[in-house]
């Protein structure tokens, strides 16, 4: 196993610098769940998968050569606790391929999207929907209540609502990609 | 294959409003499995989903009633909304950055305890055979009077996550992670797990425990973590908190941005800072405004008396059993079997060798020393029960030899071994519990020729699961004011009905034990209160 060069880093056993931990993790926790969402596309699941991948760098955070990428490292135990918690799931649900979700992890590890320049385009092309659109938005992620609530307060059919939340997300998909906010993925 | 973008949206559609088929996920999966591009608009698709998530996790538009405000819905954009957007974007994902930040350390064995639903009430459970998780204990309190029905019925009541309205009086809990927090009506607390909790509204002080990982106290603005400090919280109504430094360091994570500048910032030993939704200003450190510490109750020690249920000194001049009818708490004198109901005194009897006071003295293979509570202990109530004893080991035997000591509770029904509750020290001398079908055994082992302390803590619920624990104290220990934080050992909860009231001394093989100063009560205050090591004169 090689041995990490930084002089920064820590023992095994040494308390981790909680400051710094603290700061690579909100720094990188976006780009970090959106790695475990791309593999299991599921928010619960993900924010699960999440606050334990957050609990495991935490204790390996002494492992951790601040030399390298924190998101890189963070995304690799991400992997691997997906698989596990994959594993240990069940077989009632739909989940990628082992095969699947090797590509993926290594696609989007590698991924230089820029987190905030992309969230500053969704932004703006928000401002480019209708009110209408706009509300609906509001309701549906506002994290009050099902799509079914939503349909019945609103009056309307469920799969009406879904329609209309897929066709939104998809002018908003492409809008984003003209914006030039997202980059190829690193070679 | 070749999908169409058409068909693609349509599979992301379904997948993100979580109505996806089976057929339609084995169809997307090959998709992104052959097809880069498709991938590549997987991702952007799934960004673009978790971004509006971020955006819009607007709770505080919402008016009164829980349905959106129109006009606020029509300004949802993140420019104009800037702060107020940006707070919640903070409180949803860093809470839980920083919620988990709390479950480390030596504790993420109690990863587990987090998954107790947070709607079991501590009285209410029901009496299922799944398994409990108890992760705090009501140490103390003074003068509380609690919301709801939900609210702490004793002190040394276990709790599962919970909500805890506390409208006067000040109580402390102490989490099974080592932390201490102290409360101050009127607040408003909820039990999250072991290691974290979230404070919507009043006081606190937090007494961090620096063996164990930071405890995360969550405020509507502010997220807490602690590495071994004391700190005093506030919040006030409109989810503005304070936050005051005695001892140490306290990491504090506002609720902003991660795209503003705001980092997360350490607070120091005599600093204080109030944290508002407009950013933070430093204020006057005043410590005098948090009770750190439960005071005495001013209904003193009415029941005092009554806690203490038995109290056994073996101060007795006869060396006969049948003539020790001493004590408090009792129902008829001491007896022996030497077997099942065939008395033998010759071998139990009271030592007095040194003239000052005495002990009872066992020695022998499975000597049984016995006498009847007058009030027995209730499995089957809400209610507490503190035993402590003097154990004291004389010699030991070859590695191999049964020679352990106890003390058992039981019920009069001397067959029914299964009911029984037991403490003492195993012939490897480690600390014994055994309750029903379980038995723990604890190192580090326990000298011999030395008296050591035992103190048993039984937990009982009347719907919800008993819970029993259990510390020895080495003679240079003290039992201290108030309960210990931590336990030597603690067996899982379970349910039971039992009614002990019989309480045997027991010693399985050649070997002798002492036992002195035998104490049974329903507060920490009954049993601690002159429990020196003293009595044991041999």
């Amino acid at each position: 196993m090689a041995k990490s060069n930084n002089k920064q880093s820590q023992t095994p056993g040494q308390v981790p610098d909680n400051g710094v931990f603290l700061q690579l993790l909100s720094r990188d926790r976006h780009r970090l769940f959106a790695f475990i969402y791309s593999l299991v596309p599921n928010h619960s699941d993900a924010e699960d998968i999440f606050q334990d991948t957050s609990i495991v760098l935490w204790n390996k955070f002494h492992e951790f050569d601040q030399d390298r990428s924190f998101a890189s490292w963070a995304c690799g135990i991400a992997y691997n606790i997906t698989r596990n918690f994959l594993r240990s799931a069940g077989r009632n649900r739909l989940v990628f391929s082992d095969s699947l979700l090797a590509v993926i992890a290594t696609e989007r590890a590698e991924s230089a999207e820029n987190d905030i320049e992309r969230i500053k385009a969704l932004d703006l092309c928000i401002q480019k929907l209708t009110d209408r659109e706009r509300k609906l938005l509001g309701q549906a992620y506002s994290g009050k209540g099902t799509t079914k609530d939503l349909a019945i307060q609103l009056n309307r059919a469920t799969q009406t609502i879904y329609n209309s939340l897929n066709l939104i997300r998809r002018k908003l998909t492409e809008c984003v990609r003209n914006s030039g906010a997202i980059c190829k993925s690193e070679a | 294959m070749s999908i169409s973008d058409n068909e693609l949206y349509e599979l992301f559609g379904a997948l993100t409003n979580d109505v996806i088929t089976p057929q339609q996920h084995d169809l997307l999966a090959e998709a992104l499995s052959k097809d880069a591009v498709a991938r590549e608009l997987y991702y952007q698709y799934t960004d673009v989903h978790i971004g509006l998530r971020r955006i819009f996790d607007l709770s505080d538009l919402l008016g009164p009633t829980g349905t959106l405000d129109s006009d606020a819905s029509k300004e949802l954009s993140p420019a104009r909304h800037g702060k107020q957007r940006r707070l919640n974007v903070w409180t949803h994902f860093g809470a839980i950055a920083a919620t988990i930040l709390g479950v480390l350390g030596f504790h993420i064995l109690v990863r587990d305890e987090v998954t107790v639903p947070a709607s079991i009430p501590v009285a209410e459970s029901t009496t299922s055979n799944l398994p409990v998780s108890y992760i705090a204990t009501l140490v103390k309190s003074a003068d509380c009077i609690w919301e709801g029905e939900h609210g702490p019925k004793f002190d040394g009541q276990r709790l599962l996550t919970n909500e805890l309205h506390l409208r006067e009086g000040v109580a402390e809990f102490g989490f099974d992670a080592g932390v201490r927090i102290v409360m101050e009506g009127p607040a408003f607390l909820t039990i999250d797990s072991a290691t974290s909790a979230m404070l919507t509204n009043g006081k606190v002080v937090l007494h961090g425990s620096e063996m164990s990982g930071p405890f995360a106290l969550r405020t509507p603005l502010t997220t807490l973590l602690d590495i071994g400090t004391e700190y005093g919280a506030v919040v006030g109504p409109q989810g503005d908190t304070e936050v005051y430094v005695f001892d140490g360091e306290v990491s504090v994570i506002p609720s902003a941005d991660t795209d503003s500048d705001v980092e997360p910032q350490q607070m120091t030993v005599g600093q204080a800072s109030r944290f508002e939704t407009t950013g933070r200003t430093s204020i006057d450190f005043a410590s005098t405004r948090f009770v750190r510490q439960v005071p005495e109750s001013s209904l003193p020690s009415l029941n005092q008396k009554k806690a203490l249920l038995a109290y056994e000194g073996f101060d007795y001049q006869t060396k006969r059993l049948g003539n020790a009818n001493g004590g408090l708490g009792w129902i008829g004198p001491w007896r022996a079997w030497y077997r099942k109901n065939e008395p033998s005194f010759s071998r139990v009897r009271f030592d007095n060798a040194l003239g000052q006071g005495s002990c009872l003295r066992v020695f022998g293979k499975k000597k049984v020393s016995w006498r009847t509570l007058e009030n027995p202990i209730r499995l089957d109530t809400d209610g507490v029960y503190y035993l402590s004893f003097l154990l004291r080991k004389i010699g030991e035997l070859e590695h191999e030899k049964s020679q352990w000591g106890a003390i058992e509770l039981r019920t009069s029904d001397s067959q029914n071994d299964d009911s029984k509750l037991s403490i003492g020290m195993s012939s490897e001398r480690f600390l014994c519990i055994t309750h029903n079908k379980q038995q723990l055994l604890s190192a580090p082992s326990m000298p011999i020729n030395e008296t050591i302390r035992f103190v048993l803590k039984i937990v009982a619920g009347q719907e919800a699961p008993d819970q029993v624990m259990a510390r020895w104290y080495g003679p240079a220990e003290s039992l201290g004011v108030n309960e210990p934080y931590i336990w030597s050992a603690r067996l899982q909860p379970e349910y039971g009905n039992a009614v002990f009231n019989q309480l045997s001394i027991r010693v399985g093989g050649d070997v002798g034990y002492l036992v002195d100063e035998l104490r049974l009560g329903t507060n920490w205050s009954s049993i601690a209160n002159g429990s020196s090591m003293e009595p044991i004169k041999h």
